[in-house]
């Protein structure tokens, strides 16, 4: 806050500071008077409280005493005149009120006493407490003189005041102000430039020494003038000699200043001329673009600007400009001549515009050319996929009629030339799925699904590919899994199949002799994913170490001589390699030339939610166990397998190692609880073996034999055991897994079972697919004649009522007119294609919701969604595998619902007899011829009146139909058994025989529809 | 006190008419005495209390009994009336033979001032020339010879008898005792009261807590005794100069519930109704009836039996009696129902003549109103 105008005298702002110094004191000290004249008034307001209440104190004795209320109400009446007294009470002890003389309400402030009011009745006895009074006075008289008081004090120290400041001013205006004035007015005069002018010295004081000053400041003042001109000549003569234009530029264009090397710039003869031009030289738009910039900048730098002289010459010139620190609305510009870098400027841009319009017709030419390679490509690709079309529809024919062939019955001549060319069939379609697949790769087209998946399929498919040409060569192939290999997995299964069947068949191949063993093991084991190492490793004639690296490039095989000798494309590692890295692992090799070869690979899957449980089970726990096999590899891995189970396992090397070990362990009352046996053996076989153990009748505890045998061997191997009369507690079909290790040991030793193995699962739905397709019109639309009669040979087998059609207008046609459940589509047809036949029924409304399903052999990614975006349901591939045929066609033929009861429970039967299929088929068969004739035997008996015959008739029926899982028929059965036994009326057992006879025609319906689909 | 405008015309009937029913006779003995009573209060009830009705009407039976001639003027308690009434009295040709006064607002001593100009004889009744003025009238027979006597109930012996009856209703308890009596100015007040204290110490037991002079209205009595019991919640005694008073301070005292005795002194009406009540402890009674017994006391030295050797010129009549609860019903019925029952002839010492002093005592009234009925 400002008290005084910035331009108020020393003499006003000491005036001022006085003033203020003189209020502060003057309200001080009146502060402090009006604070001690209140303090005496209510002092003396509290004495005449203290003596009233006194007084009364003593006059109300008596009156109280007597309590006279016409002396204490005159008492009080007294006070009314006291104007200070707003309220006096007169009280009795434990009385209270006796009397009150109040004028008004009790102020806040008020002053208040109380006394006591005592008495001697007589002279000299104590005094006695008869009440009380209390008197209020207010300060209100008090304050009103108070303020009085206070009011004169301020107008006597006022007055006071005022007269002290009056004398203090004109005493100091005398003394300072004048001389000062003086002063100033000489100082005056030297600034507006009479520098001669000189100060009075009149006092040796303050201002007499700044008089001194003055002088001594306007001395100095004329000495540096003079310096400052010879200056300005100085600066002058750069300025007119500059080789630079510098000018000073109003902002209406015209010019202040101007030196001759501006004047040189523009065109003129002299600066003087060009200063009295009428016009400014540069364009009004330059100066404005001048101005701005300078105002938002500060300066401007490098303006360039194009202008006409005044001798008519064009010029570029530079400018850089600021605004001078003296005067405001004018620019100091500094211009040079610039047109000779301008003009060098303007050729360099039209090079480089000529050199950007050749670059872009050179990439405008490099695209077509890339189009160009484009079309070539998708063109080979399209080749590919037709050439791939065209060659599997024969091999299509050839699998598939070759594969029915083999159903038959043959010579055996014919039936090994057959076998031969399904095999080369295979092997040639193997080729080109290669090849197929190697192109996928090349295009990038190559897909991995996640889906769920059991690895023990997977190691089945294999052994059931692999294991037969291992069988073939006399080479043992084995698996060594852990038992707590994670089992149920989400991946491709396929593309695991196909790396490892590539690798599996490399492996038996190369190897001569001996065994090839699949080992698969967990690296990682997370919460949701798995990473799974697999190897598998040969007895062969191994690698070389410096044909390792090349092993899994393309086109390239070990050596030339191999590939004569031994055959393949080559392709199968380079395939696998990619696949793998799909599967988030890597592939690589060790190798001893002429020891065999591990080919080891890694692989990244999923695992599902709900994952098998471990095979573990308590019942097994530390039985002993011996494992007998001749090969040490062999052996190893099943005896560390079992071992996973909690079995306490011993090896035997051969059989007669064993047979000495069993005797021995029997001897000890030690005997084995289970005998892993292998079926082939030199020497003393396993069948020898388990007839010395089993017929000796010297054991004391004959332990269960588990038998094995690879999975072509195992026919034979039962035949053998037929005919040596022997029976086994199990087969176990080798490679063995750990789940079917665990299911033989299991049954044998009455450990839980898991749930129903795959193999069964498999045959059921093969088998309710097939119950469920009988008697399904499906019309088959295909131009390839002897598909065509492939296809049909297979829809036979399972009664499906098919129709053909050989193109899609002739489909069209027969859909008009007839029903069907299905349509199996080819898709690539002359006149009128899959896809357009789908299209076109689909527009009758009629045959909306028909399912089609799409056959084709392209297995280029994408053909399916084609397919279904053609309005397809499905799709199955080429060649026809008849389980995804069946299973397909499954799915969308929702013909009669199932029986609400299966007369027969299959899966039941089979694992009663531990999962023996066969043998199971042959007890149904034999079941049926003999109780086809029940009816006629029983009817037979009943009628003789021999119910001994009848019971027994009904019994057997009982037993065989339990054993098959015909368990309806088998409590019917038995109820009619009842019956007999209680030799129940005529007519009951008459009803209960019909119920039989239902029952039994429909098991026989059921065993013999099951045994027509196995046999396929 | 604030009647000042009585009616003259009717105050001269009722004196024309008692004269008249009073008879004339001109021989001393043969011819009945004539005395005038001035009555200080009114003839008929004013609010002023009872008292000089009452007195009136016993004087009257007294009267009627002895055969004298009284005649009563009425003052309408205006002392400056009774003065011009005494002065019309001396100014009559045919003076009475007695003048009855009464002391009333110390106009006594204007009242023998203005008397003794008349032969007729003086009797100062109920309140007695002070000790202070009798230093300026002299007693009497003495500056004023026909000034021959006075009569006044003894006072103290009424307030002994009052407490001897108060202590006898409180056996066995320390009596704790609050007094009021009448103005300091009034010797009445202290003759009561010295009675009251007269008896405490002679009993050797109980205190006097305190006494405080009230005066003598019902109101004061209250608001007396409504403090001091406040003051001394201890007390279960108390007493007043008057029934008002004393009827006043039962009132303060049943409002704090207050364990105390209330016993007045008068014996009138309202005392009598409260002690039928059960209310009022006792009350010290028959200050009324001094007006009959100076009609006895004037028959008698009318008939030449001077009262003055027996008791003295200024009569302290020992009468008063104390009614309580159980004689309340015989005291009202002998006192103010049976008018006839009181044989005041059996008092004269003229008709009876006997030696001693004489005997008022109420006792015998009461014993001969028993007797009658």
């Amino acid at each position: 806050v400002r008290l005084l105008p910035r331009t108020a005298g020393l003499h006003a702002k000491l005036m001022l500071l006085m003033a203020m110094a003189l209020a502060a004191v003057t309200a001080a000290s009146a502060w402090v008077l009006i604070e001690g004249e209140r303090e005496r008034r209510y002092r003396e307001l509290d004495g005449r409280a203290e003596r009233v209440a006194d007084l009364y104190r003593h006059s109300l004795a008596q009156a109280l005493w007597n309590v006279d209320r016409p002396s204490i109400d005159a008492q009080l009446a007294a006070l009314g005149r006291n104007p200070e007294v707003v309220q006096f009470r007169v009280t009795a002890v434990n009385y209270g009120l006796v009397a009150e003389y109040t004028q008004r309400q009790e102020p806040p402030d008020a002053v208040v006493r109380e006394r006591r009011i005592e008495f001697s009745p007589l002279p000299g006895s104590p005094p006695r407490h008869i009440g009380d009074v209390r008197v209020v006075f207010t300060r209100e008289p008090a304050r009103a003189a108070i303020a009085s008081a206070g009011r004169r004090i301020l107008i006597v120290f006022g007055v006071a005041t005022l007269l002290v400041y009056g004398a203090t001013v004109v005493a100091f205006r005398r003394v300072v102000g004048r001389p000062v004035d003086r002063l100033q007015r000489t100082v005056d005069r030297i600034a507006t430039g009479a520098l001669d002018a000189r100060c009075d010295v009149e006092s040796s004081d303050e201002i007499g020494a700044l008089a001194q000053r003055v002088n001594a400041m306007a001395d100095r003042l004329q000495e540096s003038t003079g310096r400052l001109r010879e200056s300005e000549a100085k600066y002058r003569s750069i300025f007119d000699s500059a080789a630079e234009g510098i000018f000073r530029l109003a902002r209406d264009g015209r010019l202040l200043d101007a030196n001759p090397a501006t004047a040189r710039l523009l065109g003129w003869a002299s600066a003087e001329e060009l200063l009295a031009a009428p016009h400014g030289p540069l364009p009004q738009a330059c100066v404005d673009a001048l101005f701005a910039e300078v105002a938002r900048e500060g300066e401007a730098a490098g303006c360039e600007t194009e202008l006409v002289r005044h001798d008519g010459r064009v010029v570029w010139i530079l400018m850089h400009a600021r605004a001078p620190a003296d005067l405001g609305d004018a620019l100091d510009v500094l211009a040079t001549d610039i047109t000779e870098g301008k003009q060098a400027m303007a050729a360099l841009r039209r090079r480089q515009d000529e050199l950007e319009q050749a670059v872009r017709e050179r990439t405008a030419q490099l695209a077509e050319a890339k189009d160009r390679a484009e079309e070539a490509s998708r063109a080979k690709s399209e080749f590919l996929a037709n050439m791939s079309h065209e060659i599997r529809t024969p091999m299509n024919a050839i699998l598939g009629l070759s594969y029915l062939a083999l159903q038959d019955e043959h010579d055996p001549r014919q039936r090994t030339r057959i076998e031969k060319v399904h095999a080369s069939a295979e092997s040639l379609l193997g080729l080109i799925n290669d090849i197929l697949d190697f192109s996928k790769i090349e295009a990038g087209k190559l897909d991995i699904e996640a889906i769920d998946f059991d690895l023990g399929d997977v190691l089945e498919r294999f052994t059931n590919v692999v294991g037969l040409r291992a069988e073939e060569k006399g080479l043992e192939l084995l698996f060594e899994l852990p038992a707590e290999l994670p089992m149920a997995l989400v991946g491709d299964p396929s593309r695991l199949g196909q790396v490892l069947l590539n690798l599996g068949n490399n492996a038996v191949k190369f190897t001569q002799r001996g065994e090839v063993t699949v080992a698969v093991s967990c690296l990682e084991h997370g919460l949701h994913d798995v990473a799974l190492a697999f190897e598998v490793r040969d007895t062969g004639i191994g690698v070389a170490p410096e044909q390792q690296r090349q092993l899994f490039s393309p086109f390239v095989q070990a050596d030339a001589s191999m590939s004569r000798r031994y055959g393949g494309t080559g392709l199968g590692l380079a395939i696998s390699r990619r696949l793998v890295e799909m599967m988030g692992g890597e592939i690589g090799v060790t190798s001893e030339p002429g020891r065999g070869s591990c080919f080891r690979f890694t692989a990244r899957f999923g695992l599902q939610a709900a994952e098998a449980p471990a095979l573990h089970a308590e019942a097994l726990r530390g039985l002993r166990t011996l494992v007998v096999d001749d090969n040490a590899t062999a052996r190893e891995v099943l005896a560390r397998m079992a071992a996973g189970f909690g079995l306490d396992v011993g090896t035997a090397a051969d059989g007669a190692d064993a047979l000495e070990k069993v005797f021995a362990a029997d001897a000890r009352d030690r005997p084995y609880a289970l005998l892993l046996l292998d079926w082939k053996m030199p020497r003393v076989d396993g069948i020898e073996c388990a007839r010395a153990l089993l017929h000796a009748g010297a054991l004391r505890h004959p332990p269960p034999v588990v038998m094995m045998a690879s999975a072509a061997g195992r026919d034979d191997l039962q035949l053998e055991l037929r005919r040596a009369a022997l029976t086994v507690a199990a087969l176990l079909t080798k490679p063995v897994t750990p789940s079917s290790l665990y299911d033989a040991c299991a049954s044998v030793l009455g450990a839980p079972p898991r749930a129903v193995s795959r193999a069964l699962q498999r045959e059921q739905a093969m088998s309710e697919h097939a119950s469920m397709l009988r008697g399904a019109r499906v019309l088959l639309v295909e131009d390839n004649e002897v598909n065509r009669d492939l296809a049909l040979e297979l829809l036979g087998r399972v009664g499906i009522v098919a129709q053909t059609a050989n193109d899609g207008r002739e489909a069209l046609e027969r859909l008009g007119h007839e029903r069907f459940d299905a349509v199996l589509m080819d898709c690539q047809m002359p006149v009128m294609d899959g896809y357009a036949t789908t299209a076109a029924l689909r527009r009758q409304p009629a045959l909306r919701d028909l399912p089609v399903i799409a056959m084709t052999a392209n297995t280029m990614v994408g053909d399916r969604e084609k397919a279904l975006a053609a309005g397809m349901n499905d799709h199955v591939g080429k060649p026809i595998v008849v389980s995804e045929l069946y299973e397909t066609l499954a799915r969308w033929i929702r013909r009669a619902p199932a029986p609400a009861a299966a007369p027969v429970n299959r899966e039941a039967g089979i694992a009663a007899m531990m999962g023996d299929v066969a043998l199971y088929q042959r007890l149904a068969r034999m079941f049926c011829e003999r109780e086809r004739g029940f009816a006629e035997r029983f009817r037979t008996a009943c009628a003789a009146g021999d119910l001994e015959t009848a019971q027994r008739c009904a019994h057997d029926l009982k037993a065989g139909a339990g054993t098959l899982g015909a368990t309806l028929l088998q409590h019917a059965a038995a109820r009619l058994e009842r019956a007999c036994v209680e030799h129940a009326d005529e007519a009951r057992l008459r009803d209960l025989a019909h119920e039989v006879a239902r029952e039994l025609d429909h098991a026989l319906a059921a065993l013999s529809g099951s045994e027509r689909i196995s046999a396929h | 006190m604030n009647q000042r405008l009585p009616s003259l015309p009717r105050r001269r009937l009722l004196g024309l008419a008692a004269a008249a029913a009073l008879g004339a006779g001109t021989a001393r003995a043969a011819r009945p005495p004539r005395i005038v009573f001035l009555n200080p209060g009114e003839a008929v009830e004013r609010g002023t209390g009872p008292l000089w009705r009452t007195v009136s009407r016993f004087m009257g039976a007294a009267s009627a009994a002895l055969g004298v001639d009284l005649q009563i003027v009425y003052a309408e308690r205006d002392h400056l009336t009774m003065l011009s009434q005494a002065e019309d009295l001396a100014a009559r040709a045919d003076a009475p033979d007695y003048v009855v006064i009464v002391n009333e607002k110390s106009a006594g001593p204007q009242l023998l001032e203005t008397l003794a100009r008349s032969p007729a004889k003086v009797f100062v009744i109920h309140n007695d020339i002070t000790a202070e003025q009798r230093r300026t009238t002299g007693n009497e027979r003495e500056r004023y010879p026909r000034w021959i006597g006075s009569a006044v109930p003894d006072n103290a012996r009424g307030g002994w008898r009052l407490m001897e009856e108060l202590y006898r209703q409180t056996p066995g308890r320390e009596p704790l005792i609050l007094g009021i009596t009448g103005d300091p100015a009034t010797p009445v007040s202290h003759e009561r009261a010295q009675g009251v204290a007269d008896y405490v110490a002679q009993a050797g037991r109980g205190r006097i807590l305190q006494l405080a002079n009230g005066d003598w209205s019902y109101a004061d009595g209250e608001r007396k005794a409504d403090v001091l019991l406040a003051r001394y919640p201890e007390a279960n005694l108390m007493w007043a100069a008057n029934d008002s008073m004393a009827l006043g301070a039962l009132r303060a005292a049943k409002a704090r519930s207050a364990a105390v005795r209330v016993g007045g002194m008068g014996g009138w009406p309202d005392a009598i109704e409260s002690l039928a009540a059960g209310e009022l402890a006792a009350t010290a009674a028959g200050h009324y009836l001094i007006g009959a017994w100076s009609i006895v006391l004037l028959h008698d030295h009318y008939r030449g039996a001077d009262f003055a050797p027996r008791g003295g010129a200024a009569q302290k009549l020992d009468y008063l009696v104390v009614v309580n609860r159980e004689r309340v019903a015989h005291y009202d019925r002998g006192l103010f129902q049976d008018a006839a029952a009181i044989d005041y002839r059996s008092y004269s010492r003229a008709l009876r003549p006997r030696s001693g002093g004489y005997d008022f005592r109420i006792d015998k009234l009461l014993r001969a109103a028993r007797a009658v009925s």
